[in-house]
């Protein structure tokens, strides 16, 4: 099974697009918050790297001055400050190397925290369409990645600029003609920098595509392990991963073959400017325009100037593979929410709970409507239940009422206020949604009842467990509500961990209430225990039931039958059944016996 | 085994490469030692001798030097990091397989969040380990050695010196990797932590909006991320506390060359072009001494890593292949439960339970909700062992049988239907890949699903979205038991509490049941009435014991629990008129086919 394009966005296989200058400025608007510790950064880089540059200019005067001419108690004396040098250098670099990883940690976890809310933000059409492994890779691997390079890159590469700078300024105060034959290497180290820079690119950006690959596998993997188990599927399973897993290795070998190039180039530049220095300088100390110490410190400077050089070239692998990250990362920070909170959205006050469906059409994909023209009226504390063949668009209707969705023509209004001009949160807070899968957190029954109200008492808590009819299983366990459920409730029954979702909505007190098949989870002799505190849990709210149990369905004020998108037909029980219509097919259709074949 | 060994042992299978690589690496240290030696003799005898020949016969040959070591290096690189690839997608392979064995319990206990960090993430760090941390070890303990040799063939008085401060390095070093490998062992599990956070999160993105609870969600993901922050923090104050002084002592070294050496060049002891040689030689040193600091908290990191991983590797699944498992032969499908108890951790949930199912028979399994019947049925293809009793199959105890070859005659409808991001047709085969088109067609008919699934534009070819979420409930319901069916199984297990389907699919998956339960033995979890009551069998479980068992027509006759459940269920699903009648038409014979009447 591979990962098909066709449903699913993979914009994995987009080209990059955004140009570096534009990701290197969000990178760097991320910097921009923490100015003045940049700046302390940057000056104690720029100390301790001055000094640096002082060693080989301390050692050509000695060299010249001290040793050639026997004065032992100047050798002594700029011993002493070169020690002194080196202690500066200590105590600035504690500072410094602490400064900078509190920085780079403090950027990866700003970057982890904005993707995380923007997730938040987003609706439901962008998690439809993606895998849960790719979104996540983003959010972890991909920022991992960029904490080699906010850690050490940036100030490094800064402070490497500045030594560089000062190595030219250096060897052009000991001796012009001698420095200018040496930095005739530079334009071609830079040439050769950018025509390989672009293939670097390339390949890591690969790269990422590929692990993301992985991790999207792993992950369905690991949450469908069950089923995996239960057809024996492990081998075959294996197969696939290795797949992935072999894409990965090949794409992270050809990077490392054009990476693995980057050093020895610049070694070997490097190599042919201490040779263009040992050729001009000797000659030039053997025709005595020039003396030992000199060119020693020449020689020191030489060396100096590509340990910066590789470091920015290490650095920029880095560089490559980060920006490569961050491209993947402003996606996601960039997402439009299809759903948007509108800019002057105004707060829901405390709603009466009338449900008006004004025109409404509806699709997920714009080219296959799934709802059409509906016009439906719901007063304050009705009871609606929504009937109809699968797929015949109910879930939409009770989707749209929360604005999980849009409608593509017309609009819901909930007490008169189009729901998309108020805010989410003082809508959906007033709203109760119970589903057909629990979904619930890992984390102890109490939280997971308490998890639309976190503050509530456990008077409250338990009431709530009672009124569903969850208590006594509760009590049954050792540790009774702080009992640990797992990864999606695991360790209770389903029928448990659809009772606990029940607890939480009725702790969050909603004045509309959708039940989308929340029952069916549920056998029915469970289901009729706790029909009395279901029959609580309905008083006095607008409820929207979908179900197809039809006990369930028959004690609605308003039964609304549904297909193929449109309304059909409404009225109560007694009235459709009356009517012939295809509520009454329905209905004897479930208790039409099977004839024996 | 310590950790750095075993991640080293798996570059074992490249041994040939790694030989490569340890010769290039040595190569390229040894042309490194030979330039300074170069500039010793130019400064030493070219300059002062003023051969203009020589000098230039030098340069060329520093420049051909470089040039080799360049293509040393290349060739060094390329190959270690092709190596570290290949052991790391070893180890991914590994790891894959490793989780493939475990069993539910392993799942139950470890969020998949957490897992994916360390499939990912930690295996990550392991190959920066094999990539860049041991060869640059192996390189400076090359380098070291080659550096000393020369050095003190030179003047050993002034190696001895300029080396004096490393043993200090060394201490430090030591002190710095011992210190700072908890706190990155930490890292990565509140790494995990932050993983897990955000796996939740994601999969259960419905709930949090639903609930708009998106600011909870955020304080609880800033919280791990805010742990994970203070994490590294410690680290970093570890690292600023004891790599400068690495580069300290390194400089101290400098200082001692340039003074000790220095008067030795006043007194002739020595040649100036030792004294530059020397330093040329401090400063091959120097360089990776500065990185030591650097490496130490990277290694230590990713042994950190590597622990995490092999912890999945050498995990032992708890429902594992006996040593002398035997394979399951072509089984009648005959099922006992000899006083069989089963707890799950502390929380015991069956006690005592005993019956029998005969080849082809089917068993219906009853009960409130947390009763047991899902425990029990999970037994049977071993997804957890049982404590206490014996459960066999054909005679065959399980725990003696191949887990391989016990599942492949089990067919299971699983209560939540967990379908693949994959094609329709690719989920039904899920089971037998290898089954042709027609057979897969076959099977959708007689669950009821062909039709549904050619109404759709590619039919068979339609892609259902993660976690089969374009589908309906009973959509996928129907597609998961066409995958129980392509598998032709003698032992079927159907957890289908969900009637998660309208009152037209409930008719068509009755009709789908009824080609399923044909011929097999079933275990079925049902609501259905019709199913129930043409149960060869019924066992009502309560609270993890079994209280009544019988036939449909025995139960009622008993007037316990069973007749209290089932006329609430029958009352549940139809107007009390109706109901009179089927209690009435009731004939209660056994066959295959639900007899007329209500459910």
């Amino acid at each position: 099974m591979g990962f098909h394009q066709a449903f699913l966005v993979d914009e994995e296989e987009t080209k990059r697009t955004v140009p570096d200058r534009v990701l290197i400025k969000r990178l760097l608007k991320y910097m921009a918050r923490y100015k003045s510790n940049f700046a302390t950064i940057i000056s104690l880089l720029l100390v301790s790297s001055s000094l640096g540059l002082v060693g080989p200019y301390i050692l050509a005067v000695a060299i010249d001055q001290y040793i050639a001419q026997g004065n032992l108690s100047a050798l002594y004396w700029i011993s002493a400050v070169y020690v002194g040098v080196y202690v500066i250098v200590w105590v600035v670099s504690s500072f410094q190397t602490y400064l900078r990883f509190w920085l780079g940690q403090r950027l990866i976890l700003d970057l982890r925290m904005d993707l995380f809310s923007r997730l938040q933000r987003l609706s439901m059409s962008f998690y439809d369409k993606r895998h849960v492994g790719r979104i996540m890779s983003r959010v972890t691997n991909d920022v991992e990645t960029l904490n080699e390079f906010l850690t050490s890159g940036v100030e490094v590469a800064i402070g490497d600029i500045f030594i560089l700078v000062g190595i030219v300024v250096m060897m052009l105060i000991l001796n012009v003609q001698l420095a200018m034959v040496t930095l005739t290497v530079i334009p071609i180290l830079l040439v050769g920098t950018i025509l390989l820079g672009e293939r670097v690119r390339e390949a890591y950006r690969l790269t990422r595509k590929k692990i993301s690959g992985v991790t999207a596998n792993l992950a369905e993997s690991i949450s469908g392990m069950r089923v995996v188990q239960s057809f024996s599927r492990e081998m075959a399973n294996a197969q696939q991963f290795d797949r992935v897993n072999v894409e990965n290795l090949q794409a992270n070998i050809q990077a490392a073959r054009v990476s693995a190039l980057f050093f020895p180039v610049v070694d070997v530049l490097g190599s042919v400017g201490m040779c263009l220095v040992l050729w001009f300088g000797g000659t030039s100390v053997m025709n005595g325009s020039l003396t030992l110490g000199v060119l020693v410190a020449f020689m020191a400077y030489v060396t100096r100037f590509f340990m910066p050089i590789r470091e920015i070239s290490m650095l920029y692998n880095n560089v490559q593979s980060a920006l490569a990250a961050t491209e993947r990362i402003t996606e996601i920070l960039d997402a439009r929410s299809e759903v948007e909170e509108a800019k002057d959205a105004v707060e829901l006050p405390k709603i009466r709970g009338e449900i008006k469906f004004n025109d409404v059409s509806f699709g997920y994909d714009p080219e296959n409507s799934v709802l059409d023209d509906i016009e439906l009226e719901i007063r304050e504390n009705q009871r609606i239940a929504l009937v109809g063949p699968t797929g015949a668009g109910k879930t939409s209707l009770a989707s749209l009422v929360a604005r999980f969705y849009d409608p593509q023509k017309g609009s819901i209004t909930v007490d008169g206020y189009d729901v998309r001009r108020v805010t989410l949160k003082s809508l959906r807070s007033q709203m109760g949604i119970v589903l057909q899968d629990p979904l619930l957190f890992s984390g102890t029954i109490r939280e997971n009842i308490a998890y639309g109200r976190p503050e509530t008492s456990e008077q409250k808590i338990v009431e709530a467990a009672k009124a569903v009819g969850a208590h006594d299983f509760i009590m049954n366990f050792a540790q009774g509500y702080d009992t640990v459920v797992g990864e999606r409730g695991i360790r209770l029954s389903m029928g448990q961990r659809q009772l606990v979702s029940f607890a939480r909505a009725l702790l969050a007190d909603p004045r509309i209430l959708i039940l989308d098949e929340a029952t069916s989870s549920v056998d029915a002799y469970t289901e009729l225990l706790i029909q009395n505190a279901l029959k609580k849990l309905l008083e006095k709210r607008t409820t929207l039931i979908i179900a197809h149990r039809l006990s369930t369905v028959r004690s609605a004020d308003r039964i609304v039958v549904v297909d193929n998108g449109r309304i059909v037909d409404m009225g109560s029980h007694e009235e459709l059944m009356r009517r012939e219509g295809l509520y009454r097919k329905l209905y004897e259709m479930q208790l039409k016996p099977i004839e024996a074949k | 085994m310590s950790v750095p060994i075993r991640v080293i042992s798996y570059l074992r299978r490249y041994w040939l490469l790694e030989l490569l690589v340890i010769l290039c690496l040595l190569g390229v240290t040894a042309l490194n030692i030979m330039v300074p030696y170069l500039i010793r003799i130019i400064i030493d005898d070219v300059l002062v001798r003023m051969e203009y020949q020589l000098l230039l016969f030098l340069t060329l040959s520093i420049l051909g030097i470089a040039a080799l070591r360049g293509a040393l290096a290349f060739a060094q690189r390329y190959t270690m990091e092709y190596v570290a690839q290949k052991a790391v997608y070893d180890v991914r392979n590994q790891i894959y397989e490793a989780l493939q064995r475990q069993s539910f319990t392993f799942y139950d206990k470890m969020p998949t969040g957490q897992l994916m960090s360390r499939v990912t993430s930690d295996v990550d760090l392991l190959r920066g380990f094999l990539a860049w941390g041991f060869p640059q070890f192996i390189s400076i303990l090359a380098t070291f050695i080659g550096v000393f040799t020369i050095a003190a063939s030179m003047s050993w008085k002034l190696t001895l010196l300029a080396l004096s401060p490393i043993p200090i390095v060394f201490l430090i070093t030591y002190r710095f990797a011992k210190r700072v490998r908890p706190v990155f062992t930490e890292g990565q599990e509140r790494l995990g932590a932050i993983n897990e956070v955000l796996q939740e999160n994601i999969t259960s993105v419905k709930v949090v909006r639903a609930f708009a609870k998106e600011d909870l969600e955020e304080r609880k993901f800033m919280d791990k991320s805010k742990n994970y922050f203070n994490t590294n923090l410690r680290a970093a104050k570890l690292r600023a506390l004891h790599i400068p002084p690495m580069e300290f002592m390194a400089g101290l070294g400098t200082v001692f060359i340039l003074l000790y050496g220095g008067t030795q060049v006043m007194s002739g002891e020595i040649t100036i072009g030792t004294l530059v040689a020397f330093n040329s030689y401090l400063l091959l040193l120097l360089m990776p001494m500065r990185f030591l600091g650097f490496i130490t908290s990277f290694l230590q990191r990713a042994i950190a890593g590597a622990k995490r991983t092999f912890e999945i590797m050498d995990a032992v699944p708890e429902v594992k292949d006996m040593p002398n498992a035997v394979e399951l032969p072509p089984t009648k499908g005959q099922v006992r439960f000899e006083n069989v108890s089963f707890s799950y951790g502390q929380e015991p949930v069956l006690r005592n339970v005993a019956f029998e199912a005969k080849p082809g028979e089917t068993i219906a399994l009853l009960g409130t909700t947390g009763s047991g019947k899902s425990s029990v049925i999970s037994l049977i293809p071993r997804f957890y062992d049982i404590n206490e009793g014996k459960l066999t199959i054909d005679d065959f105890d399980v725990r003696d049988l191949k887990i391989e070859s016990l599942r492949k005659h089990i067919g299971i409808v699983h209560q939540e239907t967990f379908l693949f991001s994959a094609t329709i047709r690719e989920n039904i085969a899920y089971s037998r890949p290898g089954a042709n088109m027609e057979e897969i067609i076959d099977a959708a008919k007689s669950a009821e699903a062909h039709d549904f699934i050619t109404s759709f534009p590619q039919g068979y070819n339609t892609v259902v979205g993660e976690r089969g979420s374009t589908l309906s409930g009973g959509q996928r319901q129907r597609i998961a038991i066409a995958r129980a069916l392509l598998k032709d199984p003698k032992i079927l297990i159907l957890d289908d509490s969900t009637s998660s389907v309208d009152i037209e699919t409930e008719y068509q998956i009755q009709k789908a049941l009824q080609a399923l339960l044909k011929d097999r033995t079933t275990f079925v979890i049902t609501q259905r009435l019709s199913t129930i009551k043409n149960a060869h069998k019924i066992i009502v479980l309560d609270q993890g014991r079994i209280v009544e068992t019988g036939t449909h027509d025995e139960l009622m006759e008993k007037n316990g629990m069973y007749r209290r459940i089932y006329e609430t269920q029958l009352a549940a699903q139809a107007k009390p008129e109706v109901q009179v009648q089927v209690v009435k038409d009731s004939a209660g014979r056994k066959t295959k086919g639900p007899v007329g009447g209500a459910h």
